[in-house]
């Protein structure tokens, strides 16, 4: 314990993490808002948050592949420019939904890959800050979806937005910002191939994406208990890096996959028992990041895009079919189990 | 076992501009594994 906390305490650069904490909670706030205003009320309205799914995330590869080419772009600017206007044109125009949907989806690629790149080269091979950026996600969608409940103003929201620059300014701060490779990520065993790790990798991160819809959540009914969910999600993203760095990449991936099936599994009508498991297996996103950064060093924006092509790939079959109950928990016990089997498979302590 | 929850007709109705979407996506995924298959330490 005394061990995990002294490494905590020499983490370098972790401010960079919470910059960009903040960077993602404004973008996802911008993003979540402009969703759950766009769909309220529309019929067949699955088609929004769908294409918003494939036109945000997949991109991330490509572009994260180009922010690798060329350091110090600083891509947050036109990220949040474009997420502004795209605000702008819903709430004060009424040109068709796709132009302002295909604008928030472009810019909210753009600062995604210029947060992750920002993290992963600033944190000498730790996962604490890449795990801590990505955690602002979490409480960024929630605190959009309710601030378009309760019909806040698209003005404020801006306002929200424009609250971005001083962070971004303070982004540039970083030197690591403008280095091509992310140095120190060696967290893949020796032997194991670099593609059946980035396999492994991106097949846990479907695996996630599928289950972090498909998990049997019956006893989420009230907008106070999806704002638990979300907060849980959020902190178990963050666990899972900073317990990673404190106690060990491997134990935690190990732990934390086992602790949720039966979590999971037995938490449908019991809330804490089933946000429990929430938490457990949010903390694989940043190991599965650390694995995917550790193969290709030298492309990690292009890393970064592959989790969230894989996210994609693990959300979109829920909006064309769902399993019946009884299935989606077998489902659920036997993914938890790969996952785990994967991970501890693939990953090494590194060595300190 | 497993059940459908979307209305097929939607899609019907707008197919050009679904499998037009779905195509992208696929080309932007395809073209982002080859990358990274190349950029894979060896």
């Amino acid at each position: 314990m005394k061990d995990g906390i002294k490494r905590l305490s020499g983490l370098k650069n972790i401010g960079i993490a919470f910059i960009c904490c903040y960077l993602h909670f404004i973008t996802e706030v911008l993003c979540f808002y402009y969703l759950t205003k766009a769909t309220r009320g529309v019929l067949n309205a699955w088609m929004i948050p769908f294409v918003y799914d494939g036109l945000a995330f997949v991109p991330q590869g490509i572009i994260g592949y180009a922010a690798d080419k060329r350091p110090g772009l600083a891509l947050a600017i036109p990220g949040f420019m474009l997420m502004l206007v795209s605000l702008s044109v819903f709430g004060f125009t009424s040109v068709n939904i796709y132009v302002s949907l295909i604008l928030m989806c472009l810019g909210n690629a753009l600062v995604h890959v210029d947060g992750a790149e920002a993290t992963l080269k600033n944190s000498f091979g730790k996962l604490s800050h890449s795990a801590i950026f990505v955690s602002g996600g979490s409480f960024g969608v929630i605190t959009g979806r309710v601030l378009a409940l309760y019909d806040v103003p698209v003005w404020f929201v801006l306002l929200m937005g424009i609250s971005a620059a001083p962070f971004i300014a303070a982004s540039f701060g970083y030197k690591g910002t403008k280095v091509a490779e992310a140095e120190g990520f060696d967290y893949v065993r020796t032997g194991i191939s670099p593609l059946f790790a980035a396999a492994a990798a991106v097949a846990v991160v479907i695996i996630r994406g599928y289950m972090g819809y498909g998990i049997p959540t019956s006893w989420n009914k009230t907008l106070i208990q999806s704002v638990y969910m979300f907060v849980i999600m959020g902190l178990g993203k963050a666990l899972g890096g900073i317990l990673s760095d404190a106690f060990g990449i491997r134990k935690v991936a190990f732990a934390s996959t086992l602790l949720a099936i039966p979590f999971l599994c037995l938490g449908d009508g019991y809330m804490f028992v089933s946000l429990t498991g929430v938490m457990f297996f949010s903390m694989t996103m940043s190991v599965t990041l650390a694995i995917l950064v550790s193969v290709m060093s030298d492309s990690p924006g292009l890393a970064f895009g592959l989790t969230t092509i894989g996210l994609f790939l693990g959300t979109a079959p829920i909006f064309f079919v769902r399993l019946a109950r009884g299935a989606d928990i077998a489902f659920i016990s036997v993914m938890s189990a790969v996952c785990s089997l994967l991970l501890t498979l693939v990953l090494k302590e590194p060595e300190t | 076992m497993i059940r459908l929850v979307f209305d097929p007709r939607f899609i019907s109705a707008h197919a050009a501009l679904f499998w037009g979407y779905l195509t992208a996506v696929a080309l932007l995924t395809a073209a982002a594994f080859i990358i990274s298959f190349r950029r894979l330490k060896r």
